[in-house]
């Protein structure tokens, strides 16, 4: 059964949710539904807190050195330079969240634009 | 970002106060982030050739970017919905320690069920880095109405933003949809250390960012599940140790 397997207004709709809501939300009921079973200070928590931040630093360093879409075009010392170049600005400037981010999509536009010259 | 000292009064505010408050984060650096990054998502999905109201459906009903994009690469493919139904399972696994996690944070002794399940809803990453940085500064029982403020109309907003992303891909050149898919990685790079309080969660924010990379290389599919298992685990481990002889 493909995405446009059946003719209908429907299908794609029900395909998003049984593809695509589904398989994500279930992982969010069980959070709570375990979650629920739980004391505050268990033991349990605290592992759940670690294998979600080792996850979500998993996610992190998969986004910027294997990357889909247009920054797949960008090479890896580009975005590795410019990562470094925001950790600078971001620490320099007192933890500034939004000069951070900025700086280092910005300094990924110039050196692409000034080494590579798209 | 940082929560200022006016909100955490003596008297007990209404709930409704607590949701506005949590609006009030909608024009932060991490919502807009997110915001650009629903912009490219809206060019993606039109560039797979996904129709508008499928990508906005998507958005509203998923809330997850990484399960969207898993989606819609399935859907290009020409995959079966059983295929694309178990890729997008492996692709969300982290959001049940995720949500394990907060619940913890959020809920007051008689937060009602249901409420903890809507919310867990609008859990995504960088909802939950917001809250988990945000949330233990409040008040228990503003912590519901506070979270619920940001993430749920953080998730509305965004289908408005798709919509946006969508109309106007094309337009934007391929070096700055580059700096915009750039932009969601580094702001939780930055952002996330400062949600770990915790000795074991900094060590797993190490492990994660190092052993990623390699599982990526040599397990490619499970890569997150073992990035998560071997670096939660392990990090777990050590913090716990250390807790026992200090």
């Amino acid at each position: 059964m493909t995405f446009d397997a059946i003719d209908s207004f429907w299908w794609p709709y029900l395909f998003i949710f049984l593809a695509g809501m589904l398989p994500t939300e279930v992982w969010r009921w069980l959070g709570v539904a375990f979650a629920g079973r739980l004391r505050d200070d268990s033991e349990w928590i605290l592992l759940a807190r670690a294998v979600a931040n080792a996850l979500v630093a998993g996610v992190i360093a998969r986004l910027i050195l294997f990357p889909s879409g247009a920054l797949m075009e960008v090479p890896v010392w580009i975005r590795l330079a410019s990562v470094g170049i925001a950790l600078v600005i971001y620490f320099g400037f007192g933890r500034n969240l939004f000069l951070g981010v900025f700086s280092g999509a910005g300094s990924l536009m110039l050196l692409v634009w000034t080494i590579i010259g798209l | 970002m940082t929560i200022s000292q006016s909100e955490v009064a003596d008297e007990r505010l209404s709930a409704f106060i607590w949701y506005r408050r949590g609006m009030r984060h909608l024009l932060t650096t991490p919502a807009i982030v997110l915001y650009l990054s629903f912009i490219g998502f809206g060019g993606f999905a039109r560039e797979s050739g996904v129709e508008i109201d499928h990508a906005l459906a998507m958005t509203g009903l998923i809330w997850a970017l990484p399960s969207q994009v898993v989606l819609i690469g399935g859907v290009v493919s020409g995959a079966g919905l059983a295929a694309i139904a178990l890729a997008v399972t492996l692709a969300s696994i982290r959001l049940m320690p995720m949500v394990v996690a907060l619940v913890p944070e959020l809920r007051d002794k008689d937060t009602p069920n249901w409420q903890l399940y809507v919310l867990s809803h609008v859990t995504a990453i960088t909802g939950w880095v917001f809250a988990m940085q945000n949330v233990p500064k409040l008040p228990r029982y503003a912590r519901v109405p506070f979270f619920a403020g940001f993430g749920l109309t953080l998730c509305f907003i965004n289908i408005g933003v798709t919509a946006i992303g969508y109309s106007i891909a094309g337009i934007v050149p391929p070096l700055a949809a580059a700096a915009l898919f750039f932009m969601t990685p580094l702001y939780f790079l930055l952002t996330l250390p400062s949600a770990a309080r915790l000795l074991s969660d900094r060590l797993a924010l190490v492990f994660g960012i190092i052993l990623g990379p390699i599982f990526a290389i040599y397990v490619p599919g499970s890569d997150l599940v073992w990035t998560g298992l071997v670096g939660g685990l392990s990090a777990y481990a050590i913090g716990r140790y250390k807790r026992r002889v200090t």
